[in-house]
């Protein structure tokens, strides 16, 4: 299990990432972010939709409701300019931490 | 084991539903994503081997507590969740005027009514500050069962005022303004039907009430407001801390009011005095009223109030307004039927003058020179208004007697 802060920092960059595979809707977000954390990555599902609608209010994805052949409507999201631009933003900070720590973590095995 | 109860999905998706929407945070299309998201939980589930009432138990579960969601949601919909407490603010202040207002018009109106029958001003008093109680009393009743959910029919009426808001503006905007003017009306109506005294003393009962019934309406509210805090967070501290700022709060109203009452009731009742004055100015109707009723010094007093340049002297109608050619043009029944109605007031009036001279007479000897002066003056006056070329005969015998009355004291004087 996560911590917390690390779950909610994680959000949009994870989304913004799955959505370059293509357009998805909410439910279908969570579900493919689980499977490739090995389902240590477990959103409280209701908490991603709002964190969608923000993303959606700062221009980063845009959205729009399809029917499925079932009948049933969803409401899928897909990535914009605006989007990309941020996920590489993202990207560039999240791979600075990474390379840090991995840095530090190489040159001492011990204290590990 | 089957279920006598089959478990309908869509209907429990609508229960749902329907507690989300409680929370003014989330809107219509928030619901429709997050229902989408719930069937497609449930048919994984499903899949999983669970049934379709354990699958929707853990899929709303997953979804999370509707407190949290409507947390969530809230931060990101913050415009929408503050003009819907602004809504709510603004009905609250809407009801509590409206309830005053509508509880002021009744008890203008009755206090109206009650003054026809000639009360005395403190019962009349009273009777209005009851009227006042029973009205507010019944809109706060009201008010209360509607929370409890027992009078289900006006919610159907307050939705039905909601979708057509500015029609429904205008008319409670016109309804509140005619209760306003009415209660205007009524209240005019009654100054105009009350002596001053009367009025004031409704007014030092009324005043009081005014005074406390915010008081008491503040403290009602803060219990309110301290039982649906405590309900919500458990805590008996909110309960207490309400307590302490309303034990000073009652203890200062209380203190003060009978003092408050007081000086209100002096305030008022001297508006209502010389609100009164104006329109009654002394008249010698009052003057011979009051004689005739056996409270001397009070006519005498009206009497050394009149200003015997106005005109007609007499209430109108009085035989006395008459000159003495109109009285002759009368025939006789007429003239015998007023000849004794005449008699009887010029007794009067001779009997009040020769007070007023005795009174003079007594202030002089006592070295008041003012007041017999002042009697003097007034005599003189009233002669000379009788003593007119075309008054009645009687009349004019009258004016005669009271300046040699008056002469005599001047006489006396000098």
């Amino acid at each position: 299990m996560l911590a917390k802060e690390l779950v909610a920092a994680s959000t949009v960059p994870l989304v913004l990432s799955v959505l370059t595979e293509g357009e998805n809707y909410g439910y279908a977000l969570i579900q493919r972010v689980r499977e490739l954390s090995g389902g240590r990555i477990e959103w409280t599902e209701g908490m991603l939709y709002p964190v969608l609608h923000w993303m959606e209010k700062e221009d980063l994805i845009e959205s729009e409701w399809r029917e499925a052949e079932s009948g049933r409507k969803r409401k899928y999201y897909r990535l914009r300019k605006e989007g990309r631009k941020a996920l590489r933003e993202e990207k560039q900070q999240w791979m600075t931490v990474h390379e840090t720590l991995t840095k530090l973590w190489k040159t001492c095995p011990s204290s590990i | 084991m089957e279920n006598l109860s089959q478990f309908d999905l869509n209907f429990a998706i609508q229960r749902w539903r329907r507690a989300l929407t409680q929370s003014p945070a989330m809107q219509g299309e928030d619901l429709d994503e997050l229902e989408s998201h719930l069937r497609d939980a449930v048919g994984d589930l499903k899949t999983r081997g669970l049934s379709e009432e354990e699958a929707a138990l853990i899929a709303a579960r997953r979804l999370g507590w509707v407190e949290t969601l409507s947390r969530e949601f809230g931060k990101v919909n913050v415009a929408v969740v503050w003009r819907d407490r602004a809504v709510w603010m603004l009905a609250g202040m809407l009801l509590m005027t409206v309830g005053w207002d509508l509880s002021g018009l009744i008890a203008s109106t009755l206090t109206y009514v009650g003054s026809l029958t000639e009360p005395s001003g403190i019962s009349l008093g009273w009777f209005s500050v009851a009227a006042r109680m029973l009205t507010l009393g019944s809109v706060v009743t009201l008010f209360w069962l509607l929370t409890t959910g027992k009078l289900a029919r006006w919610t159907t009426i307050s939705t039905r005022l909601c979708q057509h808001p500015v029609r429904s503006a205008v008319i409670l905007l016109g309804g509140m303004l005619l209760i306003k003017f009415l209660s205007f009306v009524f209240d005019t109506l009654s100054i105009r039907s009350l002596g001053s005294q009367t009025l004031g003393q409704t007014y030092a009962v009324t005043g009081w009430f005014n005074f406390v019934s915010p008081m008491l309406a503040l403290v009602v509210m803060m219990v309110l407001f301290a039982r649906l805090l405590s309900d919500r967070a458990q805590s008996a501290q909110g309960f207490r801390v309400a307590a302490w700022i309303l034990v000073p709060l009652i203890a200062a109203s209380l203190a003060s009011s009978p003092v408050h009452a007081q000086t209100s009731a002096k305030s008022n009742s001297s508006t209502a005095r010389s609100l009164g004055d104006k329109k009654e100015p002394a008249t010698l109707e009052d003057a011979m009223k009051l004689w005739s009723a056996g409270r001397q010094d009070e006519a005498m007093a009206k009497f050394l109030a009149v200003d015997f340049s106005r005109r007609p002297l007499f209430p109108s109608g009085s035989v006395l307004n008459y000159t003495e050619a109109q009285f002759i043009a009368l025939p006789q029944a007429a003239r015998d039927k007023l000849s004794q109605q005449m008699l009887g007031d010029i007794r009067v009036l001779k009997e009040v003058s020769a007070h007023v001279r005795t009174a003079g007479k007594a202030a002089h000897d006592a070295g008041d020179s003012a007041r017999a002066d002042q009697c003097t003056a007034k005599l003189q006056q009233c002669g000379d208004a009788f003593d007119q070329p075309d008054s009645l005969a009687l009349l004019k015998l009258v004016g005669k007697a009271f300046k040699k009355m008056s002469a005599g004291t001047t006489g006396a004087a000098k």
